[in-house]
């Protein structure tokens, strides 16, 4: 697989590169900032702020929140807040009610205020004696408290302003300074000071184009951001957070030199594989086990060994409800620290799993390194970001010698993918592979279309009297589009799997499910399959009319992308490359013909290809309809011709089949 | 911090302690020993209830009571999470003195609770003293018997409460029993149906129920909450006794404590008094229109903020103070609302209701426990006809005459109708002596109901223009107003893609709405345009009703096995009128049927060019057990063929 480009969602950026915070006591720009209260009037331009919902401000906008927080103090932290906000709706006034994070309670607060102003002039002052104090834990030894006020007299077109400076002594090793809110901000300053002793950085995201300006001082950081709308929701858009202009504010673990960072994990990563992988006699029994033809050419060898993996090695992440109702559990038995008792038990979970792999691979000879990713449905790996946690997958990349140092192939053990393809939240977007040497960067490509794959035959008829209609479907799924259904309806008791398969088969309508089955649920090597047997209880046909129309769409319609807004700020993106086939049988009800063919339709471009055919046959019609999306991502250039694209099949999906009464009108 | 966070850190404290084997209490032995079997397979519940068991014992003065819990569960599955814990709730008049966890996995000596004690608050109330006793157990798995056992003295600010007989998995035993002083008696009452007679020996009393079976969560199904059995008790001191803890011998007498409570809190002071006078202002001279002005001023100005601590949970602040302060709870907007009237020359009363529970008071047990919420009743003009748009909103209580219920603290309900959670509750109504209980009107389709008007013209190019208008009322109104409160921008989004349901490949052209109309309605209008060819007229006909049928809510029946229920009676009209159509466009054929409970209905004329059709749908019943089910499917089934007909476009 080459590691092509086209489908980078995240700016692939250079591993090591992640700002620090300066430490020197030379002259630097200054961050400081005084955080007191503001104004006790509603200045001009506060008092013309007005709802606009168009650009979410329907509830309210947030004038000023500003922080400053200091770790470099003897013993734990100090933070001083202030928010300043215009109150626009009802549902905009629980901004007023203010809760100070102080631990340990009101001994933890060092200064506060609060006040309301009034659209009339009028202010109304919280003062600290009045907040309360509400438990949130107590054990025999801790107790963990929060202080609450609520500012008075909060009406629409109010200004609240409240601040406090609070003490504590627990550590926050990361977090995320989100700039863009669900309302409107106009000034958001943020001042971290950290503690000396330790290594502090930060990594700026999705602010580019935004007024958003990050100054170094001496020691100490400031964040200023002005003017950030929300982040809207659209459909198919990324992770909300991977939207949203963030800083996000962190410290490296002392034994890491930050300048080095992945190098050095990459390489204790390496190292640490070597170490489970011990000396080699467990990996080489599991080889000798998998008889594989020793001449064969390196790739078939990988081949049948990750083939041998997915039909011998038990997923222990991946059991049915059936398996852990019979005692099987999640964990494998013996030593944890190496990888015989894994390959001895044939079972593991999909870390231990891939780790064993990557030894099978490096005892047949391949170039195999471990490769984590992260999950981007939730969100993006970010090299600039000198932190582990970022990763959900763990895979195996393999390098054949005399392919181009860029081209691996990336496994992923024990998922029940086949070879070459990896589950599609992994692809897409930057992973980080370790390899003995340090770090590299890759992009894992999603599967071809036609690996992801849906086939669905449905057969329609009227029962009696024509009163209701009786439909017959069943769909396969290959890939992507079915591994993950497969994996969720067997973690399911059979009640809930019953229950959801019946959902499934009935879509959204009303209709009575007759019977529904999943034939191949537990065999892996087959495709999920699901068949439907429905009764709608209804229909249209009535003994008055003279023509009839049927829609296509039902309960048995693949999920298809609709895009009615014209305009985009955030980029499309979709799961997976796919191609959904659908064909439909119908017969005319009683007493009716169908009208004839349609015509047919045919669209593609670099969106994908779409066709619809309608046939009209001696019983009724025959359907078929094919639609492929071809891209991962899709910016907001690109918007509109996905929008045109889609609207094409929107406008023949709800293409309706006509009937006519045989002689006429009734 | 989070409370989830602050309730995981809390458990992950407890788990860094390895278990501790001890022995059985008891009362754990006897029903380790008489354990049944574990079924073989798959089980369709993961844990039963061997033992639920609470035991009170009330202090000579009725003043504290000792409270005892006990609980045994048996795991039925493995496929449950190995660390399991059970929560006792306590509040600021309740000290746990002792709480204990026991895990016997199979064929393995008994294990003690890992950590110590932990409380969590896990409300979401703003304020709240309301907490969490947590105990923690271990490594639990299919065969596990787990036990726990917790023991308090509370301070009740009454004599009495309402218990559920009723957990979320099957049950063998549940049990309330009572120890009362010498010479107190108890009352009690079971809710929901028939429940066994207690058994007495000396001053306990025990009451217990075998072999529950909790109903599952289904669409348009019945709220676990709403079923199984709940017992009202009050305990009752010797005659002429004073006791520590008011006991309540009857409604009246609860109700004469709670007014005490009440007492002077509504009396209106210069703020509100001009805040009332402005309100009325600029209301016309009808009663109800004042009324509404009055509620709203609660109901719109005062933002909603729960405080629940100590006594705080049943006594409001001043009036004075919230509508300084322009924040409060149910019964601090209600009292204000009260203070609004008296300002306004209307008398009020306080009103206790449950709002999420139903059936939760009992005619002759009067108990704290059956309410959570606070609305207000105001005393209707007695020489005033009410008018009929809030028939559903008046109750006749003998001696108060007719009270308009109203809720401010729903700030989408509409005053003079009666949001959806109150409709068909009992209540009780407190006066200066006493008080009585009362039933909340049920509710009909002429309240809750949707008007839509959808004027279609087609041009000759074969485009066609419709304009929609749809007025909500009652409960959908509600939903509409809440949701739009939330977003404009998604609610405008979410009526926009009903639309294009309806009329598929229709283009939006613009969109409106007014939140509360003069008369309460929600409205929304929308101006559409159908491309020539597009679906929604293919074949050269158009829906006369399209999307009609998307108000009725349906639900598979064929293997259902709970009632359906409906929150609300529902009225829908649709008015349709289609102009620009060929002279031999043909004018489809009116239908009519009607059933226990709901009518249907469509009917055309011809109007110069233009067709017009009316089709209704009345549905006033709201609960179908499974034997009317059939009576469903007919309702459902002619409501849908009666909204089905289509009008050819072309010739």
């Amino acid at each position: 697989v080459n590691l092509r480009r086209p489908f980078v969602l995240f700016a692939v950026a250079i591993l090591s590169a992640a700002p620090g915070i300066a430490k020197s006591r030379h002259a630097a720009p200054s961050t400081a900032i005084e955080i007191a209260p503001g104004p006790t009037v509603i200045s001009p331009e506060e008092a013309a702020i007005a709802p606009d919902p168009a650009a979410g401000s329907q509830h309210g906008v947030v004038l000023i929140e500003e922080t400053e927080r200091n770790d470099d103090l003897l013993s734990g932290w100090q933070i001083s807040y202030h928010l300043r906000a215009k109150i626009l709706s009802a549902e905009g006034r629980s901004l007023a009610d203010a809760e100070i994070p102080v631990a340990k309670g009101k001994a933890g607060l060092k200064t506060w205020w609060g006040r309301t102003l009034l659209p009339d002039g009028r202010v109304l002052e919280l003062s600290q004696d009045e907040l309360k104090t509400q438990s949130l834990v107590k054990t025999s030894s801790k107790e963990v408290v929060t202080l609450k006020g609520a500012l008075p007299g909060v009406v629409p077109g109010c200004v609240i302003d409240y601040g406090y400076t609070i003490r504590g002594d627990d550590f926050l090793a990361i977090w995320p300074l989100t700039l863009q809110r669900i309302w409107p901000v106009r000034l958001i300053r943020y001042r971290w000071v950290p503690n000396r002793e330790i290594h502090a950085a930060f990594l700026k995201s999705q602010t580019d184009g935004k007024d958003v300006t990050i100054t170094q001082g001496s020691g100490s950081i400031l964040v200023v951001a002005r003017n950030l709308l929300p982040v809207p929701e659209e459909p198919y858009m990324p992770p909300i957070d991977e939207t949203r202009a963030t800083v996000t504010l962190y410290y490296i673990p002392y034994y890491v030199d930050p300048e080095m960072f992945w190098r050095t994990e990459s390489i204790w990563l390496d190292k640490g594989l070597k170490r489970y992988l011990g000396d080699g006699e467990a990996v080489k029994k599991t080889i000798e086990a998998m008889e594989i033809p020793k001449d064969a050419p390196l790739r078939d060898k990988l081949k049948a060994a990750y083939d041998w993996f997915e039909a011998h090695m038990k997923n222990t992440g991946r059991l049915s409800a059936e398996e852990v109702e019979q005692g099987d559990r999640a964990e494998t038995p013996g030593d944890n620290d190496t990888v015989r008792s894994v390959l001895e038990w044939r079972r593991g979970n999909a870390s231990e799993l891939n780790y064993a792999f990557a030894g099978v691979a490096r005892r047949l000879g391949a170039d195999a390194d471990l490769v984590f990713a992260s999950d981007r449905s939730s969100s993006y790996f970010k090299p600039g970001l000198k932190y582990l946690g970022q990763f959900a997958y763990v895979m195996v990349a393999l390098h054949f010698p005399g392919d181009p140092k860029e081209t691996v192939t990336v496994l992923a053990a024990g998922s029940g993918y086949p070879y070459g393809d990896v589950p599609w939240r992994a692809t897409g977007a930057e992973a980080l592979r370790c390899t003995s040497e340090g770090p590299e960067s890759i992009v894992i490509p999603p599967a071809p279309p036609e690996r992801s794959a849906t086939d669905t035959h449905v057969t329609i008829s009227f029962g009696e009297d024509d009163e209701t209609m009786l439909v017959k479907w069943s769909r396969t799924a290959l890939g992507d589009a079915g591994i993950g259904g497969r994996r969720y309806l067997r973690q399911l008791d059979p009640v809930e799997r019953k229950k959801d398969l019946e959902g499934r088969c009935r879509g959204n309508s009303a209709a009575e499910v007759i019977s529904a089955d999943l034939p191949d649920l537990d065999d892996a090597a087959k495709p999920l399959r699901m068949t439907c047997d429905l009764d709608t209880g209804t229909s249209d046909v009535t003994p008055e009319i003279a023509r009839y129309a049927l829609p296509l769409t039902g309960p048995w319609w693949p999920e298809t992308p609709v895009f009615p807004s014209e305009t985009r700020v955030n980029p499309v993106v979709f799961e997976y490359p796919k191609t959904d086939t659908v064909s439909i049988d119908v017969t005319s009800p009683a007493g009716f013909v169908p009208k004839g063919d349609l015509p047919p339709v045919h669209a593609d471009n670099q969106m994908g290809h779409y066709a619809l055919n309608v046939t009209a046959t001696a019983t009724g019609y025959h359907v078929v309809r094919t639609l492929t999306i071809l891209p991962l991502i899709v910016r907001p250039p690109g918007y509109p011709e996905l929008r045109r694209f889609f609207e094409v099949v929107d406008r023949y999906d709800k293409t309706t089949l006509p009937f006519e009464r045989h002689g006429g009108a009734p | 911090m989070s409370r989830a966070a602050a309730a995981a850190g809390a458990l992950v404290v407890l788990l860094s302690t390895g278990p501790v084997y001890a022995g059985l209490p008891d009362w754990a032995k006897e029903i380790a020993a008489d354990a049944p079997e574990i079924p073989d397979g798959i089980p369709e519940w993961r844990a039963r209830v061997l033992l639920e068991e609470s035991h009170v014992e009330v202090a000579a003065d009725g003043a504290s009571w000792r409270i005892r819990e006990r609980l045994a569960l048996q795991y039925l599955s493995n496929r449950v999470e190995d660390v399991q814990y059970h929560l006792f709730d306590f509040d600021d008049t309740i000290k746990v003195k002792r709480s204990k966890g026991w895990h016997l996995p199979p064929g393995e000596r008994a294990q003690r609770n890992v950590g110590g004690a932990v409380d969590i608050t896990l409300s979401d109330d703003f304020l709240t003293d309301a907490k969490e006793r947590a105990v923690v157990l271990a490594n639990v798995r299919k065969g596990s018997l787990v036990f726990y056992e917790f023991e308090a003295e509370g301070k009740p600010y009454a004599s009495g409460d309402v218990i559920p007989f009723s957990t979320d998995e099957p049950a063998s035993v549940i049990r309330w029993s009572v120890d009362l002083p010498p010479g107190w008696a108890l009352r009690h009452a079971w809710l929901r149906g028939a429940g066994p007679e207690p058994v007495r020996s000396g001053s306990n009393w025990a009451f217990e129920v075998r072999d529950t079976v909790p109903i599952k969560e289904e669409k348009l199904g019945p709220a676990p909450g709403n079923t199984g059995l709940r017992l009202a008790v009050g305990l009752i001191p010797p005659a002429g006794t004073s006791p520590a803890v008011p006991a309540f011998s009857d409604w009246s007498a609860l109700g004469r404590w709670w007014g005490s409570l009440l007492e002077g809190r509504d009396t209106p002071d210069d703020a509100i008094r001009k805040a009332a006078s402005a309100a009325l202002a600029s209301a016309g001279t009808a009663p109800l229109d004042r009324i509404r002005a009055l509620a709203k001023v609660a109901r719109d100005r005062v933002r909603y903020l729960a405080r629940e601590v100590g006594i705080g949970g049943y006594q409001p602040h001043p009036a004075s103070s919230v509508m300084s302060d322009l924040y409060g709870d149910c019964k601090d907007k209600g009292t204000l609302f009260r203070a609004l009237l008296a300002a306004g020359g209307y008398s009020s009363f306080a009103i206790a209701v449950n709002a999420t529970l139903e059936q939760t008071i009992a005619d002759d047990v009067a108990t704290l426990g059956s309410f959570n919420h606070f609305i207000v009743g105001v005393a209707w003009p007695p020489d005033v006809p009410p008018p009929s748009e809030i028939a559903s909103a008046i109750v006749e209580v003998p001696s108060l005459g007719r009270l308009l219920i109203v809720d401010v603290t729903d700030e989408y309900a509409w005053p003079g109708t009666l949001p959806p959670y109150l409709a068909g509750h009992r209540a009780f109504v407190m006066t200066h002596d006493g008080g009585t209980v009362i039933t909340l009107p049920p509710g009909n389709p002429s309240d809750d109901r949707v008007v839509q008007k959808a004027s279609t013209t087609v041009e000759a190019s074969g485009w066609v223009e419709v304009k929609l208008e749809i007025a909500r009322f009652g409960a959908p109104a509600e939903a509409a107003r809440a949701e739009r409160a939330a977003s404009i921008v998604d609610r405008r989004h979410d009526v926009e893609d009903d639309v294009r349901r309806a009329w598929p490949g229709a283009n939006v052209k613009d969109y409106a709405a007014v939140t509360e109309r003069t008369d309460g309605a929600y409205v929304e209008t929308l101006t559409l345009e159908i491309p020539a060819g597009s679906a929604a007229i293919q074949d050269g006909a158009l829906a006369v009703f399209a999307g009609a049928s998307m108000g009725v809510q349906r639900v598979p029946t064929s293997r259902r096995r709970v009632d359906v229920v409906y929150e609300t009676p529902l009225s829908l009209t649709y008015d349709a009128t289609l102009s620009g159509l060929p002279a031999a466009s043909a004018m489809p054929a009116g239908q009519e049927a009607t059933g226990n409970g709901w009518r249907v209905a469509s009917k055309f004329d011809r109007s110069g060019g233009a067709i017009h059709g009316v089709w209704t749908f009345e549905r006033a019943r709201t609960r179908f057990a499974p034997g009317e089910f059939p009576e469903l499917k007919t309702m459902w089934s002619a409501a849908l063929r009666a909204a089905s007909p289509t009008i050819r476009l072309t010739p």
